[in-house]
């Protein structure tokens, strides 16, 4: 992974590298709403004590010690409360960090996963190949939340589990789509030319095919981090999440079985739903302008 | 002169679906130090494949054999691929032939050639860079553009940046392939000035491979002529090109322009080289020779040197006369 790393820094270490960076993420109108999605949803995460106005898991009570439960919104709720007594905004904003979390992990592990055997299997091809796209295929078999259930079931349900069950299952779309790409990308005469320099297999992997296939792992990335909040979400609202953990899918769940849909209590299912499909479209939008930062080629 | 590179019988045959293709065959020769060999022949014949036997960059699916292949009285065959790989770049460099795509795209030019000199030759990050800047003067390329991507390139910049990344750690032998193929005569020229003054001034030894008989005219001082896999004639670029002694090379060097002599009607060779996964028996240029004698499509040639002008020709005893025969246009096209 050294290579990898090294790979990375020479892009990162070219003149203006940076602010060409910046200027391309501010240059693209969807880039820009991406990344100010995720630069929002990361402070909300990081800074969530403070922000949240009430502690998200307790129970209010009102004046003679009655629960204060589905209160409208107001200046004390800034959303408003749930059927049992909590408070809304603080709890959507909990929840962000559960988001990014999980999002941030799962989308970690299924680049890694996808990027490496996408790499290995299309460069070496042979047999290293078949075994690798025939497990692939034996994995885009398996239907994704019965899966995910199942193993919430068998386990302890949780964020380990939704993290493992999303790399799991979605690498192999990663790895399909770079493996074809490697196969293409091995064959240029560039990848020859280092070759007869005398460079190691590993140095023509990491430093001269990698960057080429690096913007598909971003997109196949970015759209893993939304799978992983919709996953997680899911599962949540299927009630196989942690109970202890508040997320967004957990509030749709409390919402949902409260009747909160039936009631009209729309402060409180739209906000959570809401912030998802933020979230998920934050990273599609962010992927479209990653390959211009990455190619060299398509700046000018 | 001492042999830098000599080439004993060597054979690379690849395997493919209808059997083993042939596509060198015992072929030999040498190249003396501090001199320029040109590889020439018709597309297909075994120029490239021979040139990347001698880097021991193959695909999987080639076979290598022959009885030496002595680099600097080093038996290149006898190594491990890890003690080739030692001696690549910084001993044998290569010139591609698309050096159009031979430069990775995603990286700067000075990056690539700094990663050369980090990496094979164990310079620092500065000693790199100044080494760089050095090259690109060699080749006269200005050094501002160290900084720019190979898509800013021209077409004869990537070449002569390619030609200062195989020079980068001083390699004794430098195999290039087609390097000028795909530039206009112009660029052509300055490419080859470039290499021609490089290896005059650093005492480096080239072997070039081209089709074109007036590239091997302008930059060669011995020549190797190579016909379906087998060396059909060599020796010294003017006794090869004035006097060739192989109807092949007679008819190569009838079916280019001379700029400098009169004008006259250029004489193609009719037909094709033979597929070489079943090569004619005899000598392979039989079917297209118009000195064919029964012999020729029966027998493999015997090998005639006289004074270092080696031919693989039944009737190379006969060239004198064969050579007035072949530039008449009737004798070639009776063959069509």
């Amino acid at each position: 992974m050294a290579a990898t790393a090294e790979a990375l820094s020479v892009i990162a270490s070219r003149p203006g590298g940076l602010r060409r960076v910046l200027r391309l993420a501010t240059s693209d109108g969807f880039a820009l709403a991406g990344t100010l999605i995720y630069l929002v949803l990361i402070l909300v995460a990081i800074f969530a004590d403070q922000i949240a106005t009430h502690d998200p898991t307790q129970i209010l009570f009102g004046a003679r010690g009655r629960i204060a439960r589905n209160l409208p919104i107001s200046f004390d709720h800034l959303l408003g409360t749930t059927h049992g007594g909590r408070d809304i905004f603080s709890q959507l904003v909990m929840g962000s960090r559960s988001a990014v979390t999980i999002g941030l992990t799962a989308a970690f592990f299924v680049v890694l996963i996808g990027t490496l055997l996408g790499l290995v299997s299309g460069y070496f091809g042979g047999w290293i190949d078949a075994i690798v796209m025939r497990f692939a295929d034996i994995v885009l078999g398996l239907p994704f939340l019965p899966f995910v259930i199942v193993l919430s079931a068998l386990s302890r349900p949780g964020t380990v589990t939704i993290v493992f069950a999303v790399a799991v299952l979605l690498w192999p779309n990663t790895a399909r789509v770079i493996r074809s790409q490697v196969l293409s990308l091995r064959e240029r005469s560039y990848v020859e030319a280092a070759r007869v320099t005398g460079c190691s297999t590993a140095r023509i992997i990491f430093v001269h095919i990698a960057p080429g296939i690096l913007p598909l792992s971003f997109t196949y990335g970015s759209i893993a981090v939304g799978w992983a909040i919709l996953t997680e979400a899911s599962a949540s609202f299927l009630g196989f999440g942690d109970p202890r953990v508040i997320s967004w899918g957990g509030m749709l769940q409390d919402a949902f079985s409260s009747q909160a849909l039936s009631r009209g209590a729309w402060n409180w299912f739209v906000p959570p739903g809401l912030c998802i499909v933020l979230v998920v479209l934050a990273g599609f939008f962010i992927s479209r302008g990653y390959e211009e930062i990455l190619f060299p080629k398509l700046r000018d | 002169m001492d042999a830098l590179l000599d080439i004993r019988a060597l054979s690379v045959s690849y395997r493919a679906r209808s059997g083993a293709v042939h596509a060198v065959d015992r072929a030999s020769f040498t190249v003396p130090a501090g001199s320029v060999v040109g590889l020439v022949g018709e597309s297909g014949c075994g120029k490239t494949t021979l040139a990347r036997a001698v880097m021991g960059v193959m695909p999987a699916s080639a076979q290598v054999s022959g009885d030496a292949l002595l680099f600097q009285g080093v038996d290149l065959l006898k190594l491990s691929p890890r003690e080739r790989r030692r001696l690549a770049w910084t001993k044998l460099a290569f010139i591609p032939q698309t050096a159009m795509s031979a430069l990775d795209p995603v990286y700067r030019v000075g990056a690539q050639i700094a990663e050369v000199l980090v990496e094979r030759g164990g310079f620092s990050r500065t000693a790199a860079r100044a080494r760089a800047e050095e090259l690109f003067a060699m080749v006269g390329i200005d050094r501002a553009r160290l900084a720019e991507y190979p898509h800013q390139f021209s077409g004869g910049m990537r070449q002569r940046a390619s030609i200062a990344i195989a020079l980068a750690l001083e390699p004794a032998l430098v195999l290039a392939d087609e390097p000028v193929t795909a530039l206009d005569v112009i660029v052509q020229r300055q490419v080859l000035d470039v290499l021609k003054d490089l290896q005059a001034r650093l005492g480096l030894s080239v072997v070039l491979v081209t089709h074109d008989i007036s590239v091997v005219a302008y930059a060669c001082d011995r020549v190797v002529v190579m016909y379906a896999g087998r060396v059909v004639e060599s020796g010294t670029a003017e006794e090869v090109l004035e006097r060739p002694r192989h109807p092949y090379t007679m008819g190569l060097t009838n079916a280019f322009p001379d700029l400098a002599g009169a004008a006259h009607t250029l004489v193609p060779i009719a037909g094709h080289p033979p597929a070489l996964d079943y090569p004619p028996p005899g000598c392979r240029f039989a079917p297209r020779c118009p000195f064919a004698q029964e012999r020729c499509r029966t027998l493999d040639p015997s090998t005639e040197d006289a004074a270092g002008h080696v031919a693989v020709c039944w009737r190379a005893e006969e060239a004198e006369l064969l050579r007035i025969q072949a530039a008449r246009v009737e004798t070639w096209a009776a063959m069509g």
